[in-house]
């Protein structure tokens, strides 16, 4: 036990570092966040002065207590329960079993966010709705009826069930690493004392990977409740299912002669209240992990994770995860590639057959914004992953393996941004960056990728503290004790012994979060200026200026770059492709400590 | 016989003639001119080299401004959202070729509702523009120029006559170009109309709502999608004689709860196309688009017989503009055909002062269809009421509007 992680609220110089790196990350957040509740104070832009409370007193209205708030919390743990409905069990027979083609299958759920939420909610509208939905047509042909009334268009069960396919990824990459980290001899033990494989799954495989698992739950409501292209698309933009995602966009963007004006206060508002059950959600979690020693269960004595041999049972596995990757993966990039290939997108049909053609591909990579674009990208995407793996290490050492006073804080601060919408977010920083051109014109921040990856990498700190977190939370402190009793510093700890054992959540981290960048489209659009445009603006203009066919087309090569530069990296990590969730990875350095 | 002499020698006109000249001679000169020694020969080089500088005047401004844009060494300027990012680089190149610049030009593909924002926000916190010429509707356009975003070109009758072949022979007049409070602020360039985009085998064209009130009729119900922004119903005020705010709300309410969706206008086009909707309110463009990909797809317009309004899209040069020369030359020059003869082919949006072919049926199908077009800069009660969206209680109005359109 070492006095530098031990003595209660003690700042150790060993401890400086993380915390130092810590505070400068979460200083930014507190800063936005100032900002983001200051907006909902002043009457109209930030840069000018008043005081006003009538932002509040707007929002309030019967309809919102009777609708928005309602339809928000469905769409929220409805989208919970259909992710971890498909994610808890893949992650099992991903990790833990001798399912055939793992490999292959972890990959395509990680490609899953490359494509675009709004894309997948056109492909679902295409597939399930009354009056052209393909399921539909199919259903009634066979069934006899001229239609079938279901959809999932102007419901908020519609939005939950495709939010809890898009977001089921999240969900199954946290408990990923977990699970296959967790020490064999405990479900050994439960073996010996004649626990059924079920049973040992409830009773000591699902309590050890809790946090994991929490965490991606709570990580899954914050994102369904805030995202809002696809509520948008499926019926909040109709009014027919506001939630309060939707609300925030169109107090920001009303339309017509007010175009040119942001009602940012109002914004505000609503990003303080879409926060609320995001914070008691997180003061759960962090319940939860206060216990964090009960999930450490990666010690010194060495750890080989047990496969479970599903023997006849394992096709009924397979058709688990391949009817997933169907209805998130298939059937949506089959659209996309059908509306890619049509000049004008029409429904299956022999005439339709007739017209498919590749003129969308024609001249895409200009179409596009050609080299610079794409060198924008990958800096972007680069710098955010390395940026988010990195603070995110720094916050989580200090709140799992420190006793500092403020870690209870930090956890809590470093979280605010998920809860935050992050149109609010851009916003903020968006102003900061005029400010700095008006009195810190040496500054390069308005209008330059770092704008954008500063705006990305405090909206992912979310996620990648969960990772880190949980990955941190089950390493045995007997490990670093060891080291340190051997006169090794921390800084050397952290990189010789921590990070090769949480090696697969780091990849995780960084393949994930440059996946999210790569297809983040709200704030990089918010924060474009002529010199910083990324592929995911540049497609989003071509599908927002009428371009189905060309953004489609940009969709289709954005997802086989992403498969590719996935093989690409996962082979330069010196595994094989089942290294993404870390079995060969992982393993490695530990071999070498026994 | 002497008297007669006299007589015929005053009808044959040379006594008049030369009473008029002298008289006239006196009546133009200024005094000090006559007193001067040579002041005679003065004046007649002067009246010559008047009647060639009317020219040779736009012609000095030009090679200025030239001179100006050169030292400043670049232009940084937005283009339309939705035109293609392949649009760029030739716009760049023949904008630079016609004035003989060798300077850098950033053209970015920027959406304008969302930019003008931040543009008033830079330009009240004194900050320099991002860009030095946006691109934006009129009402947009009129706001940044509200919040003293956008710069005055002097001399801009001179130069856009210099510039624009058009205007220099007479076939498009200046306000044509430059109306209203924008005159010399900011330069029209493009417009397009909004219209009724149907599905032509859901819905035939004698189905389809007459005016816009009828839009909340129950037969219609579910099966029209309109776009989130108000522009198809803000105008509506300043078409109507008799008019009331609270009924006109009503109208708009009535058709938001009875529509189907509420979609960006590009997607409600691709979902009437995809047979989801039998028609939706969008613009004249989108007709050619589709059209244009594929001269088969089921949809037709129709114009609405109450009103249709008509969105002109300005260029303006910012206030505080890092380069104001560059970007007052790639101002004017976006009026020219020649600009137009790149973007207009792929874009399909029309110059309503325009001379190609896209120019003459966007004016022949309003003409045959005799719809009643408004737009905002086209009468003086227009410009009232878009002044007065602008005052809190005008506001309050166009949201509740937006709710509205959501069936709110």
């Amino acid at each position: 036990m070492s006095a530098s992680t031990r003595r209660p609220g003690g700042i150790t110089t060993a401890n400086a570092l993380p915390l130092a790196f810590s505070w400068l990350i979460l200083a930014v957040v507190i800063v936005l966040l100032a900002f983001v509740l200051y907006m909902t104070f002043v009457p109209s832009l930030p840069t000018e002065p008043g005081f006003t409370l009538k932002h509040w007193s707007n929002v309030a209205s019967s309809r919102l207590l009777t609708r928005v708030i309602p339809n928000t919390a469905i769409v929220g743990f409805g989208a919970i329960f259909v992710g971890a409905f498909f994610a808890l069990p893949m992650a099992w027979l991903l990790n833990r079993t001798t399912l055939p083609l793992r490999a292959t299958f972890t990959t395509m759920i990680g490609i899953t966010p490359v494509i675009p939420g709004f894309i997948l909610a056109m492909g679902w509208i295409m597939l399930l709705d009354e009056r052209i939905g393909l399921l539909n047509n199919v259903a009634a042909s066979l069934l006899g009826f001229s239609s079938i009334p279901l959809s999932v268009k102007d419901s908020p069960w519609g939005i939950a069930w495709v939010l809890g396919l898009i977001l089921a990824p999240a969900i199954f990459f946290l408990v990923a690493g977990p699970l296959c980290r967790i020490d064999p001899s405990l479900e050994e033990a439960a073996s010996v004392v004649g626990m059924r494989h079920l049973t040992t799954l409830r009773r000591v495989t699902l309590p050890l990977v809790w946090p994991g698992i929490l965490g991606g739950l709570i990580y899954v409501f914050m994102t369904a409740v805030s995202i809002f292209e696809i509520p948008a698309l499926l019926g909040a933009a109709s009014g027919k299912v506001p939630v309060l995602a939707s609300e925030i966009f169109y107090s920001v963007r009303p339309g017509g002669p007010l175009t040119a004006t942001f009602a940012y206060g109002a914004a505000g508002v609503y990003g303080t209240l879409l926060a609320a059950p995001s914070l008691v959600a997180l003061y759960v979690y962090l319940r939860v992990l206060e216990r964090t020693e009960r999930y450490q269960v990666i010690t010194g004595k060495g750890y080989r994770p047990r496969e479970t041999d599903l023997g006849g049972w394992s096709w009924i596995g397979v058709g688990f995860v391949v009817l997933y990757l169907a209805l998130a993966v298939g059937l949506p990039l089959l659209v996309l590639l059908w509306a890619s290939l049509m000049p004008v997108l029409q429904m299956p049909s022999r005439e339709a057959l007739s017209k498919l053609s590749f003129t969308n591909y024609d001249g895409l990579f200009e179409g596009l914004g050609g080299f610079g674009v794409i060198s924008n990208t990958v800096v972007l995407v680069l710098s955010v992953s390395l940026f988010v793996s990195f603070f995110s290490f720094m916050v989580s050492w200090v709140v799992v393996r420190t006793q500092a006073q403020s870690r209870k804080l930090m956890d809590m601060l470093v979280m605010v941004p998920h809860a935050i919408p992050s149109l609010a977010f851009a916003f903020a920083l968006a102003m900061l960056g005029i400010l700095a051109s008006r009195w810190l014109p040496w500054l390069p921040l308005s209008g330059t990728l770092g704008i954008i990856a500063v705006a990305h990498v405090i909206n992912r700190m979310p996620y990648g503290t969960r990772v880190m977190n949980s990955a941190l939370a089950q390493v045995h402190r007997e490990l670093e004790e060891c080291a340190q009793v051997c006169g090794t510093k921390t800084p050397t700890i952290m990189r010789t012994i921590i990070l090769p054992l949480i090696k697969p959540s780091v990849i995780y981290l960084v393949v994930w979060t440059a996946m999210l960048s790569f297809q983040e489209v709200t704030m990089a659009l918010f924060l474009s200026g002529p010199h910083n445009n990324v592929l995911s603006v540049s497609i989003w203009v071509l599908w927002e200026g009428g371009n189905l066919g060309t953004a489609a087309a940009g969709a289709v090569a954005m997802v086989a770059t992403t498969g590719l530069l996935m093989f690409g990296i996962l082979r330069l990590a010196g595994g094989p492709t089942a290294g993404l969730v870390g079995r060969e990875v992982g393993a490695a350095p530990l071999t070498k400590s026994q | 016989m002497g008297r007669l002499r006299k007589i015929k020698a005053l009808a044959s006109g040379v006594i008049p003639w030369c009473v008029l000249v002298v008289s006239w001679l006196a009546l133009l000169m200024p005094l000090q001119l006559v007193m001067r020694p040579g002041a005679e020969t003065a004046l007649v080089w002067e009246a010559l080299a008047d009647a060639a500088e009317a020219p040779s005047k736009g012609k000095q401004l030009l090679d200025e401004l030239v001179r100006k844009a050169k030292q400043e060494g670049e232009v940084v300027a937005t283009i339309s959202s939705s035109w293609r990012k392949t649009l760029i680089q030739p716009l760049a190149d023949t904008f630079r070729k016609r004035f003989g610049l060798d300077i850098k030009v950033t053209l970015a593909n920027v959406e304008s509702s969302q930019h003008f924002a931040m543009a008033i926000a830079e330009t009240q916190a004194g900050a320099p523009p991002t860009y030095d010429v946006v691109q934006g509707t009129d009402s947009e356009t009129m706001q940044l120029h509200g919040g003293g975003g956008t710069q005055r070109v002097e001399n801009w009758e001179a130069l856009v006559a210099e510039i624009n072949p058009l205007v220099r022979s007479g076939k498009v007049r200046l306000d044509q170009i430059g109306q209203g409070p924008l005159r010399g602020q900011s330069f029209m360039f493009m417009a397009n109309v909004k219209q009724l985009i149907y599905n032509t085998k859901l819905i035939s064209e004698k189905d389809l709502p007459r005016t816009h009130a009828e839009l909340g009729d129950p037969k219609y119900k579910g099966k029209f999608s309109q776009p989130p922004w108000t522009t198809h119903w803000d105008i509506g005020p300043a078409a109507f004689e008799k008019f009331n705010r609270n009924e006109w709300l009503d109208v708009v309410r009535r058709a938001g709860k009875n529509g189907g969706a509420v979609l960006y206008e590009s997607a409600g086009v691709q979902r009437v196309v995809l047979g989801e909707f039998a028609f939706v309110l969008a613009q004249d463009r989108y007709m050619r688009q589709i059209f244009g990909k594929d001269p088969k797809a089921p949809i037709g317009y129709r114009f609405f017989d109450d009103y249709n309004g008509l969105t002109s899209f300005y260029h303006s040069v910012r206030t505080r503009a890092r380069h104001p020369s560059a970007g007052t030359l790639f101002a004017l020059w976006m009026t020219t055909p020649e600009a137009q003869a790149i973007w207009q082919p792929s874009d399909l949006q029309a110059v309503p002062y325009g001379d190609s072919a896209i120019d003459r049926e966007f004016r022949l199908g309003i003409e045959k269809s005799k719809a009643r077009v408004i737009g905002w800069l086209d009468n003086e009660k227009a410009l009232e009421v878009l002044k007065w969206y602008g005052t809190d209680e005008g506001r309050k109005y166009l949201e509740a509007m937006a709710r509205a359109i959501r069936g709110e």
